[in-house]
């Protein structure tokens, strides 16, 4: 929800480009040729702009920018062009550039359809250049709620982040890159509101209500307190959370549970910090890997551990061994080409498969490391009692061989199964006694009980209904562990619904991990039951 | 002259980050480049002509190399198609 003033934007897609004749075709090339590299340095600009608040996944659209404006195609045809006509390079640019925009508004293919915007935008920037217009940008100089008929990424970007208060657009869908970006920063938006810019005018006042998913208009004092009391109350509430989530959270009768981070970066450890995280619940050390070009080295494996674990250096944290494959792919590993990759050769199965290179170097790091901080180790995709003992005797192997080197590892952390796979969740007597902690991952056990790929769109929406059934096996589960006095906790999506979080009190549960900024809310939530 | 069929496996096809990545792949060979696909004939150096194509996960298309290292551009865009375009 957000409340402001708004500012209207002009739509900037309308521009002229007259044909003119020149006696020298060879100044307008060189117009053109020279423009191209502005156009490369602006849409550096922009990307260093949005790169603060952008993942670096999002800020690979900007790539494809610099490919459309360096595009031989393009350049060469605009070229013959100007050469042949003896014409202006706006113009000449102009009509390449429309050929191509109209070609791919052709396609029936929405994501390509979207990409057509992408080129108008390059293209009325290269234009701009070659006009020599002054780049009339439209910044904001209070907070403000922008709105548009629709908005490319280039005058997204420009907007001063600071008083950005939400965006609304009349038209513009969900795959075009304008909606990804707004996303990604966080600030309220609303998409399509028909005839939005025109019913708006510059400094009227608006609310933004993404919970009903509308625009409040025309407001009266009346509906301006009430939404600024609104406002001002969510606002409170998330800082008395923020501020309440320091520290253990306890019902009413006294009973508390571990509420904990799951984190894959650094960048999430600092968000578990802030938002109170009782330690980090779940490490997924695979992503901390992801981008690279080789296998990480055992000092590798050290320092990126060291880094996040030093933000909460007293906490006790679960570090997750390796779970490639499946999803999570990287280029130093083979393609697979698995029929059924989240069944395949993936996580120990693929760490035992390159042994000495994966799953060695994060073994030795995790027991060095142990000297140093309160960790366990979680072991993925354990199926079976044959692979729990392989998984076991590798750690004890690896301990044995530090030993001789002098490391002096007397105790081994606590070692834990990820309860994911059926064989396990459904069989907690085999296993109880040979584990010393057991965490339900219960994204996968969704996927695996309801023969339902999760990545899959078309049956995704089976998982929910899992539900039921691992609220069961993990109530059966825990009674076992409980009776041996082992640890048990979730980690995935079911941890963090309320709905189920009284049951997971009387479970007597150790510990839920979630989103970082998850936390809040639901230890705010856990005071409030008995 | 070297001409070969390929299948396009990603999930969406040529759009712009596949179509980058071969585009940049193709302009590092001196050869000429064509892709073919619906009967249309494009310079496979040039992002947005691959766009326009509109080639779908699973589309097959016809690639064309001439030139003195067509043999190196042959592998390199092979394996790079092969691979999913992991770059």
């Amino acid at each position: 929800m957000a409340i402001g003033k708004a500012i209207v934007f002009e739509n900037r897609d309308k521009y002229k480009t007259p044909i003119k004749t020149t006696a020298n075709a060879n100044e307008e090339i060189n117009n053109f040729t020279n423009a191209l590299p502005v156009a490369i340095e602006k849409i550096e600009i922009l990307k260093r702009n949005l790169a603060i608040n952008l993942p670096k996944d999002e800020l690979e659209i900007f790539e494809s920018y610099s490919a459309m404006v360096n595009d031989p195609e393009v350049i060469e045809k605009t070229i013959s062009l100007i050469d042949n006509y003896n014409c202006n390079a706006d113009f000449a640019y102009y009509e390449i550039s429309k050929e191509f925009i109209e070609t791919l508004e052709q396609i029936d293919d929405p994501y390509l359809k979207q990409r057509a915007e992408d080129l108008k935008m390059i293209s009325k920037m290269i234009i701009e250049i070659l006009q020599g217009n002054k780049y009339n940008s439209q910044d904001l100089s209070s907070p403000s709620i922008v709105v548009a008929e629709k908005i490319n990424t280039a005058q997204l970007a420009e907007l001063n982040q600071e008083y950005l208060l939400g965006l609304i657009t009349s038209k513009g869908g969900i795959t075009d890159h304008t909606s990804i970006i707004v996303k990604a920063l966080g600030i309220p938006y609303l998409l399509e509101v028909k005839e939005a810019h025109q019913k708006i005018k510059t400094n009227d006042l608006l609310v933004i209500d993404s919970k009903n998913n509308c625009v409040h208009h025309n407001l009266n004092k009346k509906d301006i307190g009430r939404f600024n009391g609104q406002i001002n109350l969510d606002q409170k509430i998330m800082k008395k959370f923020m501020r309440d989530a320091q520290g253990e959270a306890f019902t009413k009768s006294g009973k508390t549970i571990n509420v904990l981070a799951n984190v894959g970066s650094l960048e999430d450890a600092v968000q578990a910090l802030k938002f109170g995280a009782d330690g980090i619940g779940l490490l997924r050390t695979e992503l901390c890997f992801l981008k690279r070009s080789s296998f990480p080295s055992e000092k590798t494996h050290i320092d990126t551990y060291t880094k996040i674990l030093d933000k909460l250096p007293e906490k006790t944290h679960t570090l997750r061994l390796l779970d490639f494959g499946s999803d999570k792919k990287v280029s130093y590993l083979p393609d697979l080409k698995e029929d059924n990759p989240a069944l395949g050769n993936r996580a120990l199965r693929l760490g035992f498969y390159y042994y000495k290179k994966l799953l060695k170097p994060q073994i030795r790091a995790f027991l060095k490391l142990s000297k140093l901080y309160k960790i366990k180790i979680l072991c993925p995709m354990i199926a079976n009692n044959q692979d729990l003992d392989q998984i076991l005797n590798a750690i004890k192997l690896e301990q044995k061989e530090l030993n001789h080197l002098g490391e002096e590892i007397k105790i081994l952390p606590p070692i834990g199964i990820m309860v994911e796979i059926p064989n396990v969740a459904v069989n907690p007597e085999n296993f109880i006694s040979k584990a010393d902690f057991f965490s339900f991952g219960t994204n996968d056990l969704a996927q695996f009980l309801m023969a339902a790929d999760r990545t899959n769109e078309d049956v995704s929406r089976y998982l929910a209904s899992a539900d039921h059934s691992i609220i069961h096996l993990i109530k059966n589960f825990a009674k076992h562990a409980k009776k041996h006095k082992k640890e048990i906790s979730i980690c995935g999506e079911l941890a963090s619904n309320k709905k189920y979080l009284a049951q997971f009190l009387e479970m007597n549960l150790d510990g839920i991990s979630m989103s970082p900024s998850l936390i809040p809310e639901i230890k705010a939530e856990i005071k409030l039951l008995d | 002259m070297i001409k070969t069929s390929l299948i396009i496996k990603d999930k969406i096809g040529f759009h712009a980050r596949t179509a980058a990545i071969f585009a940049k792949a193709a302009s590092d060979f001196k050869s000429e480049i064509f892709v073919e696909f619906n009967g249309k004939r494009i310079n496979a150096k040039s992002t947005l002509s691959l766009m326009t194509l509109g080639v779908k996960s699973e589309d097959k298309i016809e690639l064309f190399i001439n030139g003195i290292d067509q043999n190196s551009a042959y592998q390199t865009l092979v394996d790079l198609v092969e691979s999913n375009f992991k770059n």
